[in-house]
């Protein structure tokens, strides 16, 4: 009896959940976004001050509520020899938020190669994926046209799927809440993959 | 009364105590890395049988770190320890080749553990000193930790006798630490250590007066109120007539503990 009514709440108020995967090349601000995204939507979470955030060597989680969805974030650590474990979380991830450095215009074409290896595989095949231009808080930063420009020649490659290049701070929020809206949107959307099998029993 | 107004203040001037379990192979130099964080010093150690438990203290911060020997034949009991683990440090042996699918399994079935699904797991990709060693993508590789999707991870390099990488990783625990929902404080919970027969095979590496907490105080003090239960139950029941004894006892009790 028990279980069937606690299956019936679940049933009822148990929300969809989605995972989203954070990339991008180290020093980006991932975890940065995470954080701050985490501070946002979650009403009374006390988040780690920013400016303490060391390197990810690993995966940082974190769940965060929109409406009736629910997303859980899986933030990878982006130096070179750990984006060879970004391809095992391809295949139960739900949409792709790539983060680009938009102060260090040097390493730019790295992060291209890198973005085009994502937007290319064949397991992240009609996934949605959202382009952050981060550190616009930086007077110096590149503008969103400056980096359309700079990764055009992948344009072609993005193929069918959903795709947005939006600007950000993930330091003081700026973007932080339209960018993870639009994912909402489009992973909800996205019919080819359904939200993570829910147990109700 | 008393416990509510300690807690308060315990709440308020107190710091939290995160209780850490040290786990990994025999040999992959958990113990040295327990002494390493506590006084900073390289010791000399002797395989564990048992345990080593010792207070650190990082930034006004207390961590509770439990080291377990990592011999084949003790490691069931490992289980014993699980219970309030806020945050596991796995140590592997980077040069190790041989033995790391062993290491893999032992964690794999650590992680099954339901007691352990709220805990962090930090591993150690210790002995990077060594020419050979693994990376840190391949040490993640051959222990399986992609496939991990519901739990926070970290991998640090670090060398134990170097003192390398352990700052990043208290640095690391601290923050995640904040998270903690729970508040806790004071004494170690006793009701685990009794199921292992506590015999510290290390030997103090330091006078007593130089650690924070001498280890024996924090698996002790239940045995301490074992011994004195007995005489006291003894003497309520005797001392008192029939129907008064229980709520003395009740009342003794109360006033032991707090």
């Amino acid at each position: 009896m028990y279980t069937l009514l606690s299956g019936l709440y679940k049933y009822m108020f148990q929300k969809d959940e989605y995972c989203i995967l954070i990339l991008g090349l180290d020093n980006a601000g991932k975890t940065t976004f995470l954080e701050q995204s985490k501070t946002r939507f979650n009403k009374n979470y006390k988040g780690m001050s920013l400016s303490k955030i060391t390197t990810t060597v690993g995966l940082n989680i974190g769940t965060v509520d929109v409406g009736k969805a629910r997303l859980m974030f899986w933030d990878l650590g982006g130096q070179e020899e750990l984006q060879s474990l970004w391809d095992k979380y391809y295949a139960e991830c739900h949409g792709v938020i790539y983060v680009i450095d938009s102060t260090d215009e040097e390493r730019l074409a790295e992060s291209k190669q890198a973005f085009e290896k994502v937007v290319t595989s064949e397991a992240l095949c009609g996934v949605p994926v959202l382009v952050l231009a981060n550190k616009q808080d930086v007077e110096t930063c590149l503008s969103i046209p400056d980096i359309k420009t700079a990764f055009s020649d992948c344009t072609s490659k993005i193929g069918r799927r959903d795709c947005l290049t939006q600007a950000c701070s993930a330091l003081t929020g700026k973007g932080v809440r339209e960018g993870i809206e639009w994912m909402v949107k489009c992973v909800v959307r996205n019919v080819h993959r359904p939200p993570r099998q829910r147990d109700i029993t | 009364m008393g416990g509510f107004f300690s807690s308060i203040f315990s709440s308020l001037f107190g710091t939290r105590e995160m209780r850490i379990l040290i786990l990994g192979l025999d040999g992959a130099g958990k113990t040295t890395i327990l002494y390493r964080l506590q006084v900073g010093e390289v010791v000399t150690t002797i395989p564990t049988i048992g345990f080593n438990v010792e207070t650190v203290t990082y930034k006004n911060l207390k961590f509770q770190v439990w080291d377990l020997g990592g011999q084949t034949s003790i490691r069931p009991y490992w289980r014993c320890y699980y219970s309030n683990t806020d945050a596991v440090i796995y140590v592997v042996d980077s040069c190790d080749r041989d033995r790391i699918g062993i290491s893999k399994s032992e964690l794999v079935a650590m992680l099954e553990e339901e007691e352990l699904r709220k805990a962090i797991l930090v591993v150690f990709a210790n002995k990077q000193d060594m020419e050979q060693a693994m990376t840190s993508s391949e040490m993640a590789n051959s222990l399986g930790l992609p496939a991990l999707k519901d739990r926070k991870w970290q991998i640090f390099k670090t060398s134990a006798t170097k003192g390398t990488g352990l700052d990043e990783a208290m640095e690391w625990g601290f923050l995640a630490n904040k998270q903690l929902p729970v508040l806790r404080s004071g004494t170690a919970s006793g009701s685990t250590t009794a199921v292992w027969p506590a015999c510290r095979a290390l030997p103090s590496p330091l006078p007593s007066l130089l650690r924070q907490t001498p280890p024996s105080h924090l698996h002790r003090p239940h045995h301490l109120l074992k011994l004195l239960l007995l005489p006291g139950l003894l003497l309520s029941y005797f001392a008192y007539p029939r129907n008064k004894v229980a709520v003395n006892t009740r009342l003794w009790l109360r006033t032991t503990n707090s």
